[in-house]
């Protein structure tokens, strides 16, 4: 399914000279003047930008909006992740041109399938961090099929797919064989998936591969309680 | 060259205990490698150790949110906990060895360890494997709340077989910022001590926990700080945390004492330091008593809970244990407090008389174990004695040599004769109830063996077996290690589940006798004893003979320990 349709792309200027980008007939920016935007924008989220340091925002447009956050960051000398998920390459391409806002400080995500969004190291590295969400309206109406999937979205967690984006041969392999051994027996309401394999070992009589003991402590710190022991004597 | 990986999944306590043992192996084996892996999250604390070569971190909390969040597939979870491992499992260890007390890291040991391992592992069929009787001790009977006066590092030395070293440099096993806090601290001692003198001591006062249940009051530190700066023996230091509440009660102090005090706020980091610079430290904090026996600094180790089971308990040769053993007697006063500084510091006239619901211990090295001396003029005969043999039969169990029974040799003149009658006949008591109800045990696998429906009886009289392990009895660590070996069990089949407890409730049985024996050369020994007093029933008499025992126990070692007599 095309998340994003584009039938339409054009760059105008607005009253004062800057460049705005318009989609589909629909303004990125203010027509008049889209500089003020960075202030409005700024103004809107500064509760979440005293509480948080990293930052995802739904659209780039030309990134009149992001200039005040980033001045703000490095004016408060307080280290910063911003990352902005733009799906229209074009838009990107054209912001880079303009260098309106200095994109060294940011980074931004193109991609027109949220799967493979959610399977770049990078992204997920940045997610990690916990950021707050903010969308641009403009961008997010325009594409609000595509946000609105990026949003809800949860990771399928078939063994096909867990296989793909698996990094070592050992751990391949070992998913693989379960795979190929194990379909007959995975019930219809059920996946084969990793936690389906730790309770195929569990439930085995023996531990028949090397990896099952590895398998088995992996699944067990992730039930795990996390307690902090330096937080629990004060420190 | 021996390359060793050390797998431990604990806390920082955790970690910097392991320094010692690390200590221990490169004095003995210098040429060994030593790697870790530990969690991420304390790796600041593993830092601080030296001889490591290389730190392995899992980042639990990253594997964690990767698992829980469903934006992720699981996958990312399994690469990020794989990373250290991938490397780890392709290096070839010597030994691998299992510090931690889960089965994380039981599993991990299987998967890493390619069978060379020490302490605890999985095997293949699922069943437990213990490299040695002391893993079993470490992992099993170090777990359940019954006193052997055994410590994690002095099981760690048995269970890996290296002698408990001691050292004299401590930049040989810990790192430490010597600047701006060393500075302070060598300021402080400057200017306190005019002429410069061997004698003036600086104390440190880590009041962490202290005032929780109001177990310490303010007053009492607060009459600590004021007479101990009166009489100028040593200079008390308040270490706080940078938590509000002792940064509170660090200023409640101080308006309420006439001179300024000196205040350090303290961290994982700074820790070492300041105890490097500290004459000997009050706390109650395991960390800071992990850290003052790796950086040598006598402990003053305030035990808030009731209790004390000497686990997490202070090995460094002197170091003095406080125990509040009752909940409705009075709180340690500051008195107390002062007396166990005194004992720390001075060799001379010490009284032993702590207040009445007090029992104090100190830290003794013989033969290569670290036993903890009662020197409190109170103390419960019936619980020390317990303690005192349940460790010989440890000893015993894991190296079958009388010259492991150290009590009958050294230990015994602590006690009245009758108290160890009394508590003899006790224990024959206990043994003969515990042995009725193994016989009834090993009546029923039979029948349990010809008829499955009988099965059902059998459990519930091995249930009311195990249960034993949880009396105040030597005889409760057969059990353990019963319990220890029926739950490392695991076969499919009824049979083989039948025939396999009956082999165990026969080892117990063993044991149980091997255990007896103890028992009776007690006996035969007591006949011998000197009686100091005719009668002293010492839960009743308000003046026990400790003093006069201690004073005959010092004589007969005098060189063996630093306790010196009483008034």
């Amino acid at each position: 399914m095309n998340l994003i349709k584009i039938k339409k792309y054009e760059v105008k200027e607005s009253k004062n000279g800057h460049k705005i980008p318009i989609i589909n007939d629909v303004h990125i920016h203010s027509a008049y003047m889209p500089e003020r935007e960075e202030i409005s924008f700024f103004e809107k989220h500064k509760k979440i930008l005293k509480e948080k340091s990293a930052l995802l925002i739904l659209g780039l447009g030309y990134g009149y909006h992001l200039k005040k956050i980033i001045k703000y960051f490095e004016h408060e000398k307080r280290p910063f992740h911003i990352a902005v998920i733009e799906p229209n390459n074009q838009i990107i391409k054209d912001c880079f041109k303009l260098k309106e806002i200095d994109l060294k400080n940011i980074k931004v995500y193109c991609s027109p399938s949220i799967d493979d969004l959610f399977q770049s190291e990078d992204f997920i590295q940045f997610l990690l961090k916990k950021p707050a969400v903010i969308p641009h309206a403009p961008s997010f109406n325009l594409y609000k099929r595509y946000f609105t999937k990026f949003l809800t979205y949860k990771s399928p967690q078939d063994l096909n797919n867990t296989i793909k984006t698996l990094h070592d041969e050992e751990t391949k392999d070992y998913f693989t064989f379960h795979l190929k051994n194990q379909k007959e027996e995975v019930p219809f309401d059920k996946i084969s998936s990793i936690p389906f394999c730790v309770q195929h070992v569990k439930k085995s009589a023996s531990f028949s591969k090397d990896f099952d003991f590895a398998l088995i402590a992996f699944w067990e710190i992730c039930q795990s309680e996390n307690k902090s022991t330096s937080m629990k004597l004060g420190f | 060259m021996n390359k060793v990986l050390f797998i431990n999944l604990g806390d920082d306590i955790d970690i910097i205990r392991m320094g010692k043992l690390i200590f221990s192996i490169k004095t003995i084996h210098p040429e060994t490698d030593i790697s870790i892996l530990i969690y991420k999250e304390y790796s600041s604390v593993a830092h601080c150790l030296r001889n490591i070569n290389k730190t392995y971190k899992i980042d639990k909390t990253k594997v964690k949110s990767l698992q829980s969040s469903p934006l992720f597939c699981d996958s990312f979870a399994l690469n990020e906990f794989m990373s250290p491992l991938r490397k780890i499992k392709n290096l070839k260890w010597s030994y691998v060895l299992n510090l931690s007390h889960c089965s994380i890291s039981n599993h991990l040991t299987s998967y890493l360890a390619n069978q060379k391992h020490i302490g605890v592992c999985m095997n293949r069929d699922k069943s437990i494997n213990y490299s040695n009787g002391w893993a079993k001790v470490y992992h099993e009977i170090l777990q359940v709340p019954f006193r052997t006066g055994l410590s994690s590092i002095e099981i760690l030395h048995q269970m890996i077989g290296v002698d408990l070293k001691t050292h004299n440099n401590h930049a040989q096993l810990i790192f430490y910022d010597e600047t701006p806090i060393a500075n302070k601290m060598l300021d402080i001692r400057k200017n306190h001590q005019s002429p410069p003198s061997s004698d003036f001591k600086v104390a440190g006062v880590l009041i962490e926990n202290f005032f929780i249940e109001d177990k310490i009051s303010l007053d009492t530190i607060h009459d600590f700080f004021n007479i101990s700066m009166q009489r100028n023996e040593f200079l008390p230091i308040l270490l706080i945390s940078s938590s509000k509440h002792e940064k509170d009660m660090a200023n409640r102090l101080q308006n309420l004492l006439s001179k300024d005090i000196y205040i350090f706020e303290y961290n994982t980091k700074t820790l070492p330091t300041i105890l490097l610079h500290l004459d000997f430290i009050l706390t109650s904090n395991p960390l800071a008593i992990a850290m003052g026996d790796l950086t040598e600094t006598p402990t003053i180790e305030i035990c808030l809970k009731e209790n004390v089971l000497f686990n997490q308990s202070s090995t460094l040769e002197g170091s003095i244990i406080i125990e509040h053993i009752s909940h409705t007697g009075a709180p340690i006063s500051s008195t107390d407090l002062l007396k166990a500084c005194h004992l720390i510091y001075q060799k001379k006239n010490i009284p032993l008389n702590f207040s009445r619901d007090i029992m104090a211990y100190k830290v003794h090295h013989k033969n290569n174990r670290c036993e903890y001396i009662p020197i409190s003029e109170h103390f419960e005969a019936e619980k020390e004695l317990t303690r005192f043999i349940s460790k010989d039969i440890l000893y015993l169990y894991n190296d079958s040599s009388r010259t492991s029974l150290l009590f009958s040799s050294l230990y015994k003149n602590l006690f009245h004769k009758e108290d160890l009658k009394k508590w003899i006949d006790k224990e024959k008591n206990t043994l003969s109830r515990f042995l009725k109800n193994l016989l009834n045990c090993l009546r029923l696998i039979n029948q349990a063996r010809q008829r499955e429906d009988q099965g059902k009886i059998f459990v519930k009289e091995l249930d009311s077996l195990l249960n034993l392990a949880y009396q105040n009895s030597i005889f409760s660590i057969p059990i353990h290690i019963f319990r220890a070996n029926i739950e490392s069990i695991h076969t499919s089949d009824y049979d083989s589940n039948i025939n396999m407890i009956e082999k165990e409730l026969f080892e117990l049985k063993k044991y149980l006798q091997e255990t007896f024996k103890i028992i009776d050369l007690l006996a035969e020994d007591n006949s011998d004893l000197l009686t100091h007093r005719e009668t002293h029933p010492s839960n009743s008499s308000p003046k026990p003979i400790l003093e006069k025992t201690n004073q005959n126990f010092q004589e007969n070692h005098q060189d063996e320990i630093s306790l010196e007599p009483t008034l």
